[in-house]
């Protein structure tokens, strides 16, 4: 059987078992140990225990239960609430009022939170009830949300990072830092969207009132100081080179942990609900990654990168044509396969041939998290849709629509990613080095 | 897509996997802010906190995948189980556990093998610490056998259901 077909097959069990509503980690694991014993036979396996400790004995990854157990402890503590209820009241003045929150809250929560789907559910838990009530165009209420969600990844700190910036050997400080400008850009282009629709047309979005007096202000402000504390704490510290991102973790677990007791309400009920809330999903994270190092380690056996970097070298394609090739292969992806294992399955094979192509890998990461926040929102599998979709009483295909500017907005950024890399790479050169 | 999980009592398989999870967790970080007090404040360091938080890491990535099996959390895409029927999703359920518990079952057993080969060589950590390594190797046992114990009990709670 040629290197070829035998990729192939393994793709197709691949997709097959993901389509058919296997678990996506053992979806990822089955077909890694086919593979491995279609090309190598039982002996190929014998070097999985090694592999695999290897692989997870990582320092690197540290940072993903870290990051997960920080936001949970604030969620938990009902910390997210108090984001919504101090933006409402800063932000709802501009034109598109709690649709202008939603972004905003989202934007802030990521912040603090390296996942999208914890980012949806956080503020859009908060926000749909009120939406509804007050009478907000029902799609755009639901597609800010979902789409405001996939902020979680872009700015940091973001899981989707981490893993790309272990298995490619890139600093996840300077990910970070990538992801900070294209991050706001992209909370600004959302928000800048809902203005334009709002003043053309009024009745999506009721006029709001913001603060009235001082004490009101004061009161909004407040609201926000744990998350200031918080996302200073871990980012601020990173940015200076106080601290590696794992450190940086820590320091976010410690700071989440003070500003629950203080602001939020944090007692022993909460403290165990928000860690076994964090072991379950680092437990899901953490095995879909080992799965992929379990694919990563089949493909290396057989050779699979180097036969593809060779191939790919031979098409000749000049570098606007590779990335074209890339933006519809994640395009198409992005509809298919959940955002973790878009990265697992794809950068081990593809990162060979970036090199070859002299791409920046710190910025090949943030045009690789934009895609994953593309199919994040991308019907049918895309994960924001269906968070959403869970806590309100609408139809899916509403929240579909209200995605689809969000979407548009996400291509311009690719756009301006391509035609301006330093959009990404400007802060990274501008941090210190950890220590 | 989705990750469903209940909110039933947790029973002694959940129990350990949870609380081995919880306190790797907490060790870890522990562990860093230690790290990072010694050097900014004392301008020393622990030298054995990136070897420790790595074993912590395995212990979490492990031990958890039990109370994940059972409380249902790993994603999975729901396009083709919402088009089937009651017994269809049973069927698809218990061919999925099934093949979940072999792979489970081939990683573990050379899980085995590696973690007898570290022994038998007395392999350790070429660090300070020189931790025997069949130690912290070991965890990766647990966690795949108590996986394999929740694996198994989905499969029997399959056939159960598929033959009621």
């Amino acid at each position: 059987m040629t290197a070829g077909l035998e990729v192939f097959i393994v793709l197709v069990v691949f997709l097959g078992l993901l389509a058919a509503g296997m678990a996506i980690p053992f979806a990822i694991g089955v077909p890694a140990i086919v593979y491995l014993l279609l090309h190598g036979g039982v002996p190929a396996l014998k070097g999985i225990g090694l592999m695999s400790w290897g692989s997870m004995n990582s320092f690197a990854l540290t940072a993903i239960p870290l990051f997960i157990l920080m936001a949970e402890i604030m969620q938990h503590s009902g910390l997210s609430f108090r984001i919504y209820r101090g933006l409402s009241r800063l932000v709802c003045v501009i034109p598109g009022g709690l649709l202008q929150t939603n972004i905003a809250g989202c934007a802030l929560f990521a912040a603090i939170s390296g996942s999208s789907v914890a980012t949806a559910a956080a503020i859009g838990t908060v926000a749909l009830p009120q939406l509804i009530q007050r009478g907000y165009h029902r799609p755009l209420a639901a597609g800010s949300l979902a789409a405001g969600g996939t902020l979680g990844i872009l700015i940091p700190p973001s899981i989707a990072m981490i893993v790309y910036g272990t298995f490619t050997e890139t600093s996840v400080s300077k990910l970070f830092m990538a992801g900070v400008v294209p991050g706001l850009l992209l909370t600004g282009l959302f928000m800048a969207y809902v203005v334009v629709h709002s003043l053309l047309r009024p009745e999506i979005a009721p006029r709001e009132k913001g603060p009235q007096n001082l004490a009101e202000l004061g009161q909004a402000l407040a609201d926000l100081v744990p998350f200031a504390v918080v996302i200073g704490g871990t980012m601020g510290s990173l940015y200076l080179g106080w601290v590696t991102p794992t450190e940086a973790a820590a320091v976010g677990c410690f700071a989440a942990f003070v500003v629950s007791a203080i602001w939020g309400k944090l007692g022993w009920a909460e403290l165990r609900a928000a860690m076994a809330s964090s072991v379950m999903i680092s437990g899901n994270v953490l095995l879909i990654v080992y799965t992929a190092f379990v694919f990563s380690y089949a493909i290396s056996v057989a050779g699979v990168g180097e036969d593809l970097t060779t191939w790919m070298v031979k098409l000749q394609l000049s570098r606007l044509e590779f990335f074209f090739a890339l933006f519809i292969l994640y395009t198409v992806l992005g509809c298919l396969v959940e955002s973790l294992g878009m990265i697992v399955i794809t950068v081990p094979l593809l990162y060979p041939v970036l090199l070859k192509y002299n791409i920046d890998p710190v910025w090949f990461g943030i045009i690789l998290v934009l895609f994953i926040e593309l199919g994040q929102i991308s019907p049918p599998i895309g994960i924001n849709l269906f968070v959403i979709q869970s806590i309100w009483d609408g139809k899916l295909k509403d929240i579909v629509w209200g995605t689809i500017p969000f979407h548009l907005l996400m291509f311009v950024l690719l756009i301006m990613l391509v035609v301006w890399p330093d959009i990404a790479l400007w802060l990274p050169r501008h941090m210190s080095a950890p220590p | 897509m989705s990750s469903a999980t209940e909110s039933r009592p947790l029973d002694w398989l959940e129990r350990v996997s949870l609380w081995t999870s919880a306190v790797c967790m907490a060790g870890m970080t522990v562990l860093m802010l230690a790290e990072i007090v010694l050097r900014g404040v004392f301008n020393s360091t622990t030298e054995h906190s990136d070897e420790l938080v790595g074993y912590l890491l395995v212990g979490v990535s492990f031990l958890s995948l039990a109370l994940c099996q059972t409380r249902g959390a790993f994603h999975r895409v729901e396009m083709v189980q919402m088009r089937l029927g009651p017994r269809g999703q049973l069927v698809s359920s218990l061919v999925f556990n099934l093949l979940s518990f072999a792979y489970i079952a081939i990683t573990d057993w050379y899980f085995v093998q590696f973690v007898m080969s570290s022994y038998r060589r007395e392999a350790m950590a070429s660090t300070v610490l020189a931790t025997p390594l069949w130690i912290p190797e070991t965890v990766m046992i647990v966690g795949a056998t108590l996986l394999l114990v929740a694996l198994g009990r989905a499969i029997l709670g399959d056939l159960r259901n598929l033959f009621a």
